[in-house]
């Protein structure tokens, strides 16, 4: 079986009167260790797939796997758990608390799970051992998507899911980060979704899937792995 | 404005319901509590002014030492600037009631045109004996009863009323007695218990007690212009009725002159009787006298003469005795002689027998004497025959014979001894011849003695024989001289008996004689002392005609009506709360509207961006949030005016109604008061909408639409508090820097909160002054458990024989005496109980033993006063800024005193009390010391109800109360302070719910996008709200921290507002108060964090990936 296994997924939204279908018969699979894109239109779904795979979000019909375990099954206690152990998250918008320093706020996640890794390893990792004191507002846009992947990361999860992670970032800056989640997993072996819709990035990933209408449209494997140095957009 | 923009607007409202509501609701609470409260006194006060101006109050109360006739009354009717006038008569006096208990009764006449009656049951009266009762302390059930004019009163009082009882046909309240106090009296324990109302033609009255006036003023009753008037009034009313009344003064006087002479002249008459009647009691005293010398003399003759008789009997009877006795001593001496010659004969006889035989004898003898001698002469013839033979022998044989010479010695021997033997008889019978020679001498003797004594015996027989003859005669004379003597005591006795007899009757007669002339004497003393007392009378009467003054004149206002008097105090309480407590309304109204409203704008900051950007000015932007504002603000406003106007006085009024219960509330509304209250909210509200605006509307329409930058972190300062800082739980760090984090809502929640904890502990501490009063009164200061009025004083003797009937339960028991007085201060007169105890009284406890007299501050026990002191309680103290060392003037009866020094100042709560001693009370108040009162202390246990009802069935018991009652009496007054109190925390709990609720919401929708990151992050619900309310409970124990000190600020300023007369109240507030307002508010904090917990629950996880607005 593989890591991540999608088969079959429904999510159906209810506004009022309307119904509104966010997912239909959606499936795919990612192995373990690779990097995988999921590319798409605004209003594809591909949100609420990650709400769905994150644990943010429950499905309407079908099942979900990751390494083994339905996640589809998890009730609301297991799916905070679910959250706080096997999913490392990056936001768009970096959702740093303002009110923490950059270590603290790797720490804050770190302190939550099993099996942290080091909070001042990983934000030297993500380069940014000397601004570890620093406030997010002292920090940098791209900075401060250092210290929300080291704050996902730390928590050393099974899944890391990043939401657009470039889209509030200048061109140059969103490269170094794709490139420091493309070395995390290269270098860690974890698994990364990358959530765009910014086809260039496909080059980067070892699988693309293309979201389309609430449909999976395409499935497929990387042949020509593009550092991320060389993608251009 | 655009349409659509309005619809904007109008969505907006209603999208954000919650905080249009949290914004109207603060603002219809703090105006509903503002203009509640404020209305409450005017409202109290129209209708009090109303129902004054329907019964037609008097404006003048006229009194005057020698009261009114009718005419008097027209003359004053007529007066200048008098609208009307009208007599009236009272009279306080003692009825019993069902159980026996004396109860203290004031009735008045009914007046026609003024002080009109409400009558609230059955009908007035349409006979002289029948009345209407009071309508506060009896119910339907009074009516048909009878109340009667009680035996114990006195003659003066019974006289006063035309019947003994008068039967209660109706209820009735009467202006007069607007609250529960009823007044003082001079009667019984010097409190009247209730009053009524009779016909005049009730009253047997020659004059009118007073005179009701009515003064052309149209001002309504309490304001200044109408005091101003009366004021001004007063001098000229006096002037016209002084003339009215001197004119009877002259009559009376004259009358009183004439009199007098007629007394005198009398009292001269009766003088001279006296003086006839004195001569002759002298006259009778002299006879008796000499009747009884008389009397003594002849009794003692006669006595005498008795007595002599009486010796001679005696003597007589001795001798008669002696004769007696020597008659048989006589007899007895001549038995025993009588036996002696018997003796004597016998004797003789054996004598003469025996001389016989002596004489035989002596023949014998004679005889035997003849044959001796003849046998001698034969013996003597032998022996001469042997003789000679002897020498015939020896003469025959020779001398030499030797054998025979043996032999011959034999016969010589037996011849010797034969010789011997004759020699021996021949003597023998020479003394026997000798011997009876003599007995026949004696014989011859004997004999001739023998017939001599024989002769003597016949000789004795015969004088025996006289003797006994002599006897007898002797015998018969005694027992003749027996029967006379007895003859002669019988005549003794008789005379005896006569005596005795006349000496009673003789004594009997002057007995008689001398009380009559007791009688006289007395007859005379009586007449003595009734001259006298005449003599006192016409001096008195002398003196009084010199002394009597010009009838004085009292011109009584409204003000020294209690009820008028107290009313407006009373109802001030009302206006001190609503002096401060509102004010903390607004402010914590405005403070939410603020933040509110802030956050409004700051949320809606890129709408606002938009709208400029779209060409909207900056007054149309304003405008949405000022209709926002301002309209929640507006209608808030009018819905807590009108309900506030309504529900708070009418609720206030429940509760002084158990006080002031003469009418039904008239609801004021005042406009200016709602336009006031509208314009404060919206000051409020548009105001702080506008501080709000106004700093996002400085912004340029570009930077508005970017997203605002977060605020920065930064360190706090507690960080530098290192090891305090490590020491922290890494979220509690966070909490920590978050509280302060955002300075302007930390300031906000801790002025909120602390509001709000302000509130409720002044409201609890406005209860535990009032409620506390009554532990105090009645625990700590008032120490007995009974007090028992009497009309008689009391005596170690009644005190000995309660103790005795309850040896167990009595711990101590107090007399004193209990009595009204007043002390006059401009504008009326304050009612003081001052108590008299002797400190010195031979019997009973001392009077510190029931009341506690101690400072207020120090509850050091206060000194009792010496002459010329008194000790005064603080409420005095404070009402006439007394201090230990000052004068006060009190008032007994009619005559103001001389200033007494004070020389303590203690510690009470109800009523005025003051306490001076026995030798104060009668040197300057010139009245007795009468102890009729009884205060007796309890051991614990002891049923003061069973005490009691013996108390009150004792001689001469007029009214007995037990303590437990009385208070019971005051909590009821303090429950109805209660109901405000209530009032206050009811409105202080829910506005610290609004701010907190609020707060909360404002915080939580601040934070939505944290708040879903974290829990993106995998922090359970439970965990991200601990998160969060870990600061709002930080903020609110600061809060409460804050709000604590100035809950006791605020509470003293509210105790120093409130105003009762009858209690006064402590700057008190119970530790458990302080516990309830803290769990007050923590438990409005968990109550908000609980209901907001539900929001974070409600918080979609997918906020966290939306851009940041």
């Amino acid at each position: 079986m593989a890591f991540i296994q999608f088969s079959h997924v429904n999510k159906v939204y209810h506004t009022g009167d309307v119904q509104i279908h966010a997912l239909k018969d959606a499936s795919f699979e990612v192995e373990r260790g690779e990097i995988c894109v999921i590319v798409g239109q605004s209003g594809a779904g591909k949100t609420t797939l990650l709400n769905i795979l994150g644990g943010m979000d429950t499905l309407t019909e079908g099942k979900i796997f990751l390494d083994g375990v339905e996640v589809s099954a998890f009730k609301k206690k297991q799916l905070a758990n679910y959250r706080r152990n096997d999913i490392g998250f990056v936001f768009q918008f970096y959702n740093l608390i303002p009110n923490l320093t950059a270590l603290e706020n790797v720490e804050i996640a770190s302190q939550l799970c099993r099996e942290p890794l080091k909070p001042e390893e990983v934000l030297a990792g993500v380069g940014l051992l000397d601004r570890m004191q620093n406030f997010p507002a002292q920090l940098s846009g791209g900075e401060q998507q250092r210290v929300a992947i080291a704050r996902a990361l730390a928590k050393n999860p099974k899944l890391l899911l990043c939401d657009e992670p470039t889209g509030a970032l200048d061109y140059q800056t969103g490269k170094a980060i794709l490139k420091l989640l493309q070395d995390a997993s290269r270098n860690s072996g974890m698994t990364v979704i990358i959530i765009t819709h910014n086809s260039a990035l496909t080059a980067m990933a070892d699988r693309v899937i293309r979201v389309k209408s609430g449909t999976i449209d395409e499935i497929h494997k990387n042949e020509e792995i593009v550092p991320v140095e060389n993608i251009e957009w | 404005m655009k349409q659509a923009y309005r619809k904007n607007i109008f969505r907006t409202i209603k999208k954000s319901m919650g905080r249009y509501t949290a914004i109207f609701a603060i603002i219809a609470l703090g105006v509903g509590f503002f203009s509640g409260l404020k209305v409450s006194k005017p409202s109290m006060m129209h209708t009090a002014q109303e129902y004054l101006k329907e019964h037609q109050m008097f404006d003048y109360r006229l009194i005057s030492t020698w009261g009114f006739d009718q005419e008097e009354v027209d003359r004053i009717r007529q007066s200048e600037g008098v609208l009307a006038a009208e007599g009236a008569v009272w009279e306080d006096f003692l009825s019993p009631d069902e159980t026996d208990q004396e109860r203290c009764f004031k009735a008045l006449s009914i007046t026609e045109a003024m002080n009109t009656l409400t009558l609230l049951s059955g009908r007035m009266p349409q006979a002289g004996n029948e009345c209407v009762v009071d309508g506060y302390q009896y119910g339907e059930d009074m009516i048909g009863k009878e109340i009667s004019i009680g035996a114990n009163n006195s003659q003066e009082i019974k006289d006063s009323f035309a019947y003994d009882t008068y039967t209660v046909v109706g209820l009735i309240r009467s202006p007069l007695y607007m609250n529960m106090e009823r007044g003082t009296t001079t009667i019984g324990n010097g409190r009247i218990d209730s009053f009524l109302f009779l016909p005049l033609s009730g009253f047997d009255y020659e004059y009118y007690k007073e005179v009701y006036v009515t003064a052309s003023t149209q001002e309504p009753a309490f304001t200044e212009a109408y005091h101003d008037h009366i004021e001004a009034y007063t001098q000229e009313l006096e002037d016209q009725v002084i003339p009215v009344l001197s004119d009877r003064y002259e009559r009376e006087l004259a009358d009183a002159r004439e009199k007098l002479a007629d007394a005198r002249a009398e009292l001269m008459d009766g003088e001279q009787e006296l003086a006839d009647a004195k001569r002759e009691i002298t006259d009778g005293e002299q006879e008796l006298a000499d009747a009884r010398t008389e009397l003594d003399e002849k009794t003692a003759d006669a006595m005498a003469e008795l007595a002599d008789a009486k010796k001679e009997l005696t003597d007589g009877e001795q001798e008669l005795a002696d004769a007696q006795k020597d008659l048989e001593e006589g007899s007895s001496e001549l038995m025993k002689q009588e036996q002696e010659l018997v003796r004597s004969e016998a004797e003789l006889s054996k004598g003469e027998r025996e001389y016989q035989e002596a004489v035989a004898e002596y023949e014998e003898g004679q005889r035997q004497y003849e044959a001796g001698y003849a046998q001698y002469q034969a013996g003597l013839s032998e022996y001469e025959k042997n003789l000679a033979d002897y020498q015939a022998y020896v003469t025959m044989l020779g001398e030499n014979v030797p054998a025979f010479q043996e032999q011959l010695a034999a016969m010589e021997a037996a011849l010797a001894q034969a010789r011997a033997e004759l020699d021996a008889a021949g003597q023998q019978l020479d003394a026997t011849r000798e011997q009876l020679a003599q007995a026949k001498e004696q014989l011859d003797a004997s004999g001739k003695q023998l017939s001599s004594s024989r002769a003597a015996l016949t000789d004795g027989m015969r004088q025996i024989e006289d003797a006994k003859e002599e006897l007898k005669k002797g015998q018969e004379e005694i027992d003749r001289n027996r029967q006379k003597l007895a003859e002669g005591w019988k005549e003794y006795e008789e005379g005896l008996a006569t005596l005795e007899k006349e000496v009673a009757e003789a004594q009997a007669e002057i007995t008689d004689a001398a009380r009559e002339l007791e009688d006289g004497r007395q007859e005379l003393a009586d007449g003595e002392a009734e001259l006298a007392d005449g003599r006192q009378e016409l001096a008195d009467a002398e003196k009084e005609l010199a002394d009597v003054e010009e009838p004085k004149l009292y011109l009584l206002d409204r003000n020294t009506n209690v009820g008028y008097a107290c009313y407006e105090n009373d109802i001030s309480i009302v206006a001190g709360v609503a002096k401060v407590f509102p004010i903390f309304f607004f402010l914590i109204a405005a403070l939410v509207c603020s933040t509110t409203m802030t956050r409004m704008v700051d949320d809606e900051r890129t709408q606002i961006g938009t709208l400029r950007a779209l060409g909207y000015t900056q007054g149309a932007i304003f405008a949405k949030y000022a209709v926002y504002s301002g309209s929640a603000a507006g209608l808030g406003a009018i819905a807590g005016y009108f309900m506030g106007v309504h529900a708070f006085p009418s609720a206030i009024w429940t509760a002084y109604n158990m006080l002031y219960g003469f009418a039904g509330l008239i609801l004021v509304d005042d406009g200016a008061l709602l336009t006031i209250s509208l314009l404060a909210s919206l000051i409020c509200s548009v105001g702080t909408t506008y501080t709000a605006c106004r700093l996002e509307l400085k912004h340029a329409p570009a930077e508005l639409i970017r997203p605002k930058a977060p605020p920065a972190g930064k360190r706090i300062l507690l960080e530098r508090v290192t090891i305090l800082w490590k020491h922290l739980k890494f979220l509690h760090k966070v909490s920590a820097r978050n509280v302060f984090r955002f300075k302007k809502r930390m300031i906000m929640m801790i002025l909120g909160i602390s509001g709000c904890t302000a509130l409720v502990l002044a409201g609890f501490g406005v209860k535990d002054s009032v409620t506390n009063i009554v532990d105090v009164q009645y625990d700590e200061i008032l120490q007995y458990d009974i007090s028992a009025a009497y009309s008689k004083p009391l005596t170690g003797r009644v005190l000995e024989e309660i103790r005795e009937q309850f040896p167990d339960s009595i711990k101590t028991a107090v007399p004193v005496m209990e009595t009204a007085a007043e002390a006059p201060f401009t504008g009326g007169v304050k009612s003081v109980t001052l108590l008299v105890s002797d400190p010195a009284a031979s019997f009973g406890d001392p009077i510190t033993d029931s009341i506690n007299f101690h400072g207020e501050k120090d509850k050091a026990p206060s000194q009792l006063p010496g002459e010329g002191e008194i000790l005064i309680d603080n409420r005095l103290a404070e009402e006439f800024s007394l201090k230990a060392g000052d004068s006060i003037r009190l008032k007994v009866g009619d005559d103001e005193v001389a200033p007494l020094t004070v020389s303590g100042i203690f510690e009470n709560y109800v009523n005025y009390y003051a306490y001076v001693n026995r030798e104060t009370y009668e040197a300057y108040f010139q009245e007795a010391y009468e102890p009729k009162t009884l205060y007796l202390s309890l051991e614990r246990g002891a049923d003061p109800y069973q005490i009691s009802t013996y108390l009150s069935e004792m001689e001469h018991a007029v009214n007995v109360n037990v303590t437990a009652d009385m208070r019971a009496r005051i909590q009821n007054t303090m429950e109805s302070m209660n109901f405000v109190v209530a009032l206050v925390i009811g409105s202080a709990a829910a506005l610290a719910f609004i701010v907190l609720f609020n707060l909360g919401n404002i915080n939580i929708s601040e934070r939505v996008r944290e708040i879903a990151t974290l829990e993106v992050l995998g922090f359970y619900p439970r965990e991200s709200g601990a998160y969060v309310f870990r600061e709002s409970m930080v903020l609110s124990m600061m809060g409460i921290v804050a709000g604590l000190p100035l809950g006791v600020l605020l509470h003293a300023f509210i105790i120093f507002q409130l105003k009762v007369d009858m209690v006064s109240f402590q700057v008190r507030i119970q530790p458990l108060s302080y516990v309830y307002s803290v769990a007050a508010v923590i438990v409005f904090t968990v109550c908000v964090d609980l209901i907001m917990r539900r929001k974070i629950e409600g918080i979609d996880m997918a906020e966290s990936l939306k851009s940041i607005e």
